[in-house]
């Protein structure tokens, strides 16, 4: 019984861990411009595709380029860690496209909303377009040399669902020293504060956002490599569901806040973890359920200090 | 050939629509001089400002620094240049403790590289070593260094005001735009700042401008001063000068107010 309430809790935590990741990655820009970046689901199925692709995966024969592939394959990690770089560099094209053009206009954050989800659409659909509609499992050799499975405490966990957990933890706490303790994480945090003082304090505001967007679409696309292996890709659509449940957990976390989107990310997975298998169908209602319950308590999300005002 | 002054305005024009915030205002600022500006509220003093350091771009006019053109720049590159500003509604960052409101401003004291900063390689630490050591400095000279560790959001409202200050000192300027500083300071808060301004333009080699309403303690710190008008310069010279001036008496009697050099602020 204990041991599998500690399997559950621990599949939970893993799930969490990746929508901390999304939800990181909104809380990156949105603190920065203070608007939601609709394009990060879709970097999420890019994130995913380049893992599949850099590990030397061939595209199907439904795809653009049948059977073709890299002539190298790397091993995993590797080409996760490569992927969520060239996925950063995706969203800094996202940024250059759909974001640049509005902000020199001075436009109305609603704008960003339709010009981000579109250049998600967009890239959703090129990826489509080379790799095909159907789904993708990893090469069996991505996981070579890890043990099918560990025991720990009486309970089996499958391996590879403790990786996703050691990863995004990595990740997380990367990310939060990086925050604290650097040049360039105070002068992020002091532009999301407030953009005009930091900018006479001789912080270039426009290479902040910059790295923010970078680093967002680097969270992004580790997630969707870690979902690639874990279990799948099953289409090109699949950063979409995460991008959603993202944002849920972002604003379940509060808005801006890092810590709330940890939180809200472990939240978020453990809850849906402990529903029963034969109820799985109930999940997403279950999530959002939560969502609704904890804004009905705390407007501002469970961290959430205020109502972030940017004009 | 004699040395360019260090801050010039040259017919520097505002226009908002069809509100006219500054109309053709030239001056000069001299390096080492404390240089005040005075006129009633709605006269321009913090729109020229927001023009010197570079968060509103002029609508004709040009800003020179030590004689070459900076009308334009972005405030960021402003800011490298050696000039900083406090505002009169005060800036901080209120999510961030004291010290990091200084780290934040000490960035790029000294340079170093943002691989560098990745590595964590001894040059690196050894920058960040400096940066923390200079923040002590500023803290313990503006007497905050108790509050070190303290949110700013949660300061009252005399060390906010001097954090502002510490913040701005924190960028290594050459030329210090303070907005108001004295604004909401009792009688006795004011003398202690007036002697800190002073003793700050020694200690950092500066060169300050000043927005005041307060007459009697701009006179008695500026060297020059320049009287702004319904966006206009209506006079320029030294705090005696510009009291006699009858231009400044009428814009002041209309006004309700006169300036003098022994008491009765205006308002």
């Amino acid at each position: 019984m204990i041991d599998t309430l500690l399997q559950t809790l621990l599949n939970g935590a893993a799930s969490g861990g990746v929508y901390a990741l999304v939800a990181l990655g909104y809380t990156l820009v949105f603190s920065v411009l203070g608007v939601i970046n609709f394009a990060l689901g879709a970097l999420f199925s890019l994130g995913g595709y380049l893992t599949y692709l850099l590990m030397g995966g061939a595209i199907s024969a439904n795809g653009g380029l049948p059977g073709w592939g890299l002539p190298f394959g790397l091993p995993f990690p590797l080409a996760l860690l490569l992927a969520a770089a060239l996925t950063g560099l995706a969203s800094l094209g996202v940024e250059r496209l759909a974001f640049t053009p509005l902000r020199r206009r001075n436009a109305e954050p609603l704008l960003y909303l339709i010009t981000s989800l579109g250049a998600g659409l967009v890239l959703v659909n090129l990826l489509q377009m080379l790799m095909g509609a159907e789904g993708y499992a990893f090469p069996a050799t991505a996981l070579a040399g890890l043990p099918d499975a560990v025991v720990l405490g009486g309970a089996r966990i499958r391996s590879v669902q403790v990786l996703l957990l050691a990863v995004c933890a990595a990740a997380v706490i990367a990310l939060t020293l990086w925050l604290e303790r650097s040049r360039s994480g105070r002068a992020l945090k002091a532009v999301a504060e407030d953009a005009t003082t930091a900018r006479l304090l001789g912080i270039n505001s426009d290479a902040m956002l910059r790295l923010a967007f970078l680093l967002s679409g680097a969270l992004a696309g580790l997630g969707g490599g870690l979902i690639g292996v874990s279990i799948s890709l099953p289409g090109p659509y699949v950063g979409i569901g995460y991008g959603l449940k993202g944002l849920a957990v972002l604003v379940l976390g509060g808005l801006g806040s890092v810590p709330g989107a940890i939180a809200g990310g472990l939240l978020m997975g453990l809850a849906e973890a402990l529903v029963p298998g034969e109820a799985s169908g109930w999940r997403d209602a279950l999530a959002f359920a939560i969502l609704f319950a904890v804004l009905l308590l705390r407007p501002t999300g469970l961290l959430g200090r205020r109502l972030v005002e940017k004009v | 050939m004699t040395m360019p002054p260090l801050l010039e305005v040259q017919d520097l024009t505002c226009r908002f629509g069809g509100l006219v915030a500054l109309d053709r205002v030239s001056f000069a600022v001299q390096p080492g001089e404390i240089f005040g500006l005075i006129g009633p509220n709605g006269a321009g003093k913090t729109t020229l400002f927001n023009l010197i350091s570079g968060v509103t771009t002029p609508t004709a006019g040009s800003v020179l620094w030590r004689g070459a053109p900076i009308t334009g720049l972005a405030p960021h590159r402003l800011n490298r240049l050696g000039l900083a500003r406090t505002f009169q509604n005060l800036r901080l960052f209120d999510g961030l403790s004291v010290r990091e409101n200084l780290l934040v401003a000490l960035q790029r004291r000294p340079r170093s590289g943002a691989l560098a900063g990745l590595l964590a390689s001894p040059s690196h630490q050894q920058a960040e070593r400096q940066r923390q050591e200079t923040a002590w400095q500023l803290l313990e000279e503006l007497g905050l260094s108790r509050l070190a560790e303290r949110e700013a959001g949660t300061l009252a409202y005399g060390d906010r005001r001097r954090l502002e200050m510490a913040r701005a000192l924190a960028t290594g300027p050459q030329l210090l735009l303070l907005d108001e500083p004295a604004a909401g300071l009792n009688p006795s808060e004011k003398d202690d700042l007036c002697q800190l301004i002073a003793a700050l333009r020694q200690r950092h080699q500066l060169t300050v401008m000043i927005i005041e309403h307060h007459v009697p303690l701009l006179m008695r710190l500026c060297d020059r001063m320049a009287v702004l008008d319904f966006g206009v310069r209506i006079a320029l010279g030294s705090p005696e000068q510009v009291r006699r001036d009858p231009k400044v008496i009428e814009a002041y009697l209309g006004s309700g107010s006169v300036p003098s050099a022994s008491g009765g602020a205006a308002p």
